[in-house]
């Protein structure tokens, strides 16, 4: 009776391990698996890297009497119909940038306040006065589009635009301006 | 013994089939897969002082055929490691039959050390 009775037990086990879904690593040099409408880490990268690209050649970080701008990170609007995190596109820029050491970026001063407040909140401990925070001389800020058109009844083409621009804070001119498109053609 | 030589020679024909073929100039590395359709034209390597060094590639589609190729700059460091950036991404080209595309690559930082361009098919 015992063996009758864990068969199906068995089986449900069996039928559910063949069930699970493979998951598998994704070599990003390698990455064949196949495009979707909708923005992902491969078209964040990709922006990044063509403004990042020509953010550095255009020489607008390089600072005339040398050392490193210190650069605040205002807003990245998000104007698609999508739930975007702009910072993927932000953070691959920030890395970039305190890589190619042209800039420093401050977390004391955002568009949404203090990324870190860990500096005012010493800064108000202190015993001595050790006056506000270095302040940013440069303001990264940006959007991104998107804009969908009808093909056919069953396909559309959607673009997406990135665009972002380096201010001097205090004049308020723009340093540098960059503008990438990812044009995309899926299903409606 | 005179069959020595060849077998030497079927070697060293083997052996080189092997390997990836390398145009002319030793830092732009061509994968097997589109050796022969596309051919490297120029590669001008710019540094100014203080400045991120800059590649630029001409390359001219060899094949009858529009193809789609990637390629990518590895930058080096002073000690000849790799530098690790967002500028060393694989980027897709298309070639249309005999067209000349001309690539170009910005060094993360100013103090890089050598560049190597790679070039494959793309998936």
């Amino acid at each position: 009776m015992k063996h009758t009775s864990l068969f199906p037990v068995f089986a449900a086990a069996a039928l559910l391990a063949g069930c699970a879904t493979e998951t598998q690593l994704v070599d990003k040099d390698h990455d064949t698996s196949p495009l979707v409408n909708a923005l992902d880490s491969r078209d964040f990268a990709s922006a990044a890297e063509d403004m990042i690209a020509d953010m550095i050649e255009s020489g607008a970080l390089d600072k005339p009497n040398g050392g490193r701008y210190i650069v605040a990170i205002s807003r990245v609007a998000n104007r698609t119909d999508q739930d975007i995190d702009t910072d993927q596109l932000v953070k691959k820029i920030r890395v970039a940038l305190l890589k190619s050491k042209k800039a420093v970026i401050t977390t004391a001063v955002s568009g949404s306040g203090a990324e870190d407040n860990m500096a005012n909140m010493v800064r108000d401990l202190a015993d001595e006065d050790m006056g506000g925070p270095l302040l940013p001389e440069l303001s990264l800020s940006g959007k991104i589009e998107s804009q969908k058109k009808k093909i056919s009844s069953s396909k559309q083409r959607i673009e997406y635009i990135f665009q972002l621009s380096i201010s001097d804070v205090k004049t308020g001119l723009a340093f540098w301006e960059g503008e990438k498109e990812i044009v995309k053609i899926g299903k409606r | 013994m005179k069959t020595f030589p060849a077998i030497l020679a079927a070697f060293a024909l083997a052996a080189g089939c092997a390997t990836s073929r390398v145009a002319a100039d030793p830092r732009i590395v061509v994968d097997p897969s589109v050796s022969s359709l596309v051919k490297v034209l120029t590669v001008d390597y710019g540094e100014t002082k203080g400045a991120n060094p800059v590649v630029a590639l001409s390359l001219q589609s060899t094949s009858g055929r529009t193809r789609k190729i990637q390629y990518r700059t590895v930058w080096f460091d002073a000690n000849g490691a790799p530098v690790a950036s967002a500028l060393s991404l694989w980027k897709t080209a298309t070639l249309d039959p005999d067209e000349i595309a001309d690539l170009r690559a910005v060094a993360p930082r100013s103090d890089v050390n050598g560049f190597r361009v790679e070039i494959r098919k793309a998936p």
